[in-house]
């Protein structure tokens, strides 16, 4: 791949991928096992589910704070893609990033114990991506340090991490009382494949030198960075039985817990909080770190002429030059190292109020009536690499048929302001049929869109109060 | 009843999201634009220095005894791959700052692994009888066929004669180069 292609491929293949595990219209879904996964601590009514294998939960998000395909590929004869791609480095910063998420349930089943405690246990696979824009690096290579003598650019710019992780996972729910559902659930990670350079740091400059030895000084300062990989390091060519003893097999483990809580305030009032993927995952099979470290300086080869009286042998100029670099900046490429790596672990909260006409009114038992509709405040935030990336999502919440639930959703995120979601939950007997997304105003386009979110699945849901 | 209204709208919405997510698709893109992407990026980079003195041309008595020297140093980075294929064009820059009286004749040559030229320019760096520093520049631009034989070399060979007028051999010579390379990335 030459440099141009991997340009490319930063700008516009990358060119939007943002998310996390689960659409953030499935919080607080308590009609669905999925909400579940995102609060262990929701108040759940149902007494058992179980996933269509492979089809329970199908999750896909991509996102961008700031760049779309539309920037880079647009069908525009008044502009060059050159001008486009210069103008989309020099608007984007080192604060805009690009990720992805993508999670596949494979198994999911939950019940409900002797003691009414709700117990789950299930299987899934997630890929997870985030990719920071290199600003510094990126100006370096498409203009060269010609047009920015003085600037010192920031290395510590270069920061992605990627992994493709198996997770086995068992929860519990409980009651504690009629007002409060608390959860847990424990999380054993298997990581396929995993690549992390975050923590970078270094500067490079050319400044002049009018009273130096020659034109200028180029410095590499405080370089200190690596790239870290485990697991399978070429996935072509992988057979399905590979996948599934690496996904299962890798060598490369991890723990985590989630844990969460839901909370009646009163009949129409609830506060629900949880935590997710507080985890981590050690590293030390099939791993590979490549990393550079040091300080140099460089302001071209010094000639030493013999003098009349001193007739020196020629020294080996460049050969001296090589070894004093590689003396001060010492790189290395080995295998067979270890390395931890933390979960991007997700807080979530809400708020909701419950209103409108009961669904069931419960006269003996005031406390059980469930309204039509619910409103609220969703906060989210993940912890990223460099900084936690955070949205705030209204939503309401509607039963409009006795079989499907809907809910729409508004949320305040990095990518857009116009983040319009969706949900929609079809229970039709026991079986259940569930879709949703994310800023739907982008469909119309999604070279234009700046995230996409997509969720669906289906599951049996038994309820056997009903 | 207001509560029903709302209720239609919802169902509408729902049900428009719905439509827009089934015809969801990317529009007015032409993804054949990326064979047009050309990185230039132009760097910038210190090559060679040096200092002459009359040291390096006359002995302990003060007579001359050398009037040409020479130095070599090998420059392997422009066999790499992309010297070779994504360098278009490459200007040297010298800077001399001359306190001789006398001036210089430098030759500047690049040389393949056998030794053979493959590109050569020489400029004059001018004296100055009251002995206070001449500075001078010169600026080599190589592009084109000259580019290709430039890149058939593996080191740079530096040499000054200096130009004997009579007058004693004293002062320095202040040498410095920098090159900036034009790289096309397709």
């Amino acid at each position: 791949m030459n440099l141009t292609k991997l340009f490319c491929g930063l700008l516009g293949v990358l060119a939007g991928f943002s998310g996390w595990g689960q659409n953030i219209q499935l919080y607080d879904a308590d009609y669905l096992p999925q909400s579940l996964m995102m609060n262990p601590g929701v108040d759940v009514d149902y007494d058992k589910h179980f996933g269509i294998p492979l089809l329970s939960g199908i999750h896909a998000k991509f996102g961008s704070t700031e760049l779309t395909v539309n920037d880079i590929f647009r069908d525009d004869a008044s502009t060059t893609i050159n001008d486009r791609i210069e103008q989309a480095i020099f608007s984007l910063s080192r604060k805009d990033y690009f990720t992805l998420n993508e999670q596949l349930e494979i198994l999911s089943a939950g019940w409900r114990n002797r003691k009414g405690d709700y117990l789950s246990a299930g299987w899934y696979q997630e890929t997870d991506v985030i990719v920071y824009f290199p600003k510094d690096p990126a100006v370096l290579a498409y203009e060269g340090n010609a047009g920015n003598l003085g600037k010192s650019f920031d290395l510590g710019d270069l920061s992605a991490r990627g992994e493709v992780v198996s997770v086995l996972h068992f929860g519990v729910n409980k009651k504690i009382s009629r007002d409060l559902s608390v959860g847990g659930r424990v999380k054993l990670y298997s990581s396929m494949f995993n690549a992390t350079s975050t923590g970078n740091e270094g500067r490079f400059s050319t400044t002049r030198t009018p009273d130096g030895n020659n034109f200028y000084r180029h410095s590499l300062r405080g370089l200190d960075a690596s790239f870290k990989m485990s697991g399978v390091d070429d996935f072509r060519g992988l057979e399905a039985a590979d996948v599934i003893s690496s996904s299962l097999f890798g060598g490369n483990y991890g723990m985590g817990v989630d844990v969460g809580f839901s909370y009646k305030w009163d009949r129409q009032w609830r506060v629900t909080a949880s935590l997710v993927d507080l985890g981590f995952i050690y590293h030390s099979k099939d791993t590979r770190e490549i990393s550079a470290s040091g300080n140099y300086e460089f302001d071209g080869i010094g000639f030493i002429y013999p003098t009349v009286n001193e007739n020196n042998d020629e020294p080996p100029y460049y050969d001296q030059l090589v070894n004093d670099f590689k003396a001060n900046v010492a790189y290395g490429n080995e295998t067979g190292v270890s390395y931890t790596t933390m979960r991007p672990t997700k807080f979530y909260s809400s708020l909701e109020y419950r209103f409108g006409e009961p669904l069931v009114c419960n006269c003996l038992d005031p406390e059980a009536d469930t309204y039509r509709f619910r409103t609220g405040l969703t906060l989210f935030a993940v912890n990223r690499p460099r900084f936690p990336q955070a949205s705030l999502t209204g939503y309401l919440d509607a039963r409009l048929l006795n079989f499907l639930h809907t809910k729409l959703t508004y949320t305040v995120d990095p990518y857009t302001a116009t983040n319009i979601g969706f949900l929609v939950s079809a229970q039709i007997a026991k079986f259940n049929l569930y879709i949703s997304a994310d800023n739907v105003l982008g469909y119309e386009n999604l070279a234009k869109s700046n995230t996409m979110a997509l969720q669906l699945g289906m599951q049996f849901i038994i309820n056997s109060k009903k | 009843m207001p509560i029903m209204n709302f209720y239609k709208t919802l169902k509408t919405l729902v049900i428009c999201s719905s439509v827009l997510l089934a015809t969801g698709c990317v529009k007015d893109q032409d993804f054949d634009q990326a064979d047009e992407v050309v990185l230039t990026p132009e760097i910038e980079t210190d090559l060679v220095y040096l200092q002459l003195t009359q040291d390096n041309f006359v002995n302990s008595n003060g007579e001359a005894e050398v009037s040409f020297v020479s130095q070599t140093t090998n420059l392997n980075f422009i066999r790499d791959g992309f010297i070779q294929n994504d360098l278009s064009r490459i200007d040297f820059t010298f800077d001399t700052a001359n306190s001789f009286k006398q001036s210089f004749n430098t030759i500047v040559t690049f040389l393949d692994e056998a030794g053979q030229v493959t590109y050569e320019f020489s400029f004059f760096v001018p004296g100055n009888v009251t002995g206070e520093a001449v500075n001078s520049t010169y600026i080599e631009s190589i592009m084109g066929n000259d580019l290709q034989r430039f890149k058939n070399a593996v080191s740079l060979q530096v040499s000054s004669s200096i130009i004997l007028s009579g007058d004693p051999i004293m002062g320095t010579l202040d040498f410095k180069s920098k090159a900036r390379l034009y790289f096309e990335f397709n």
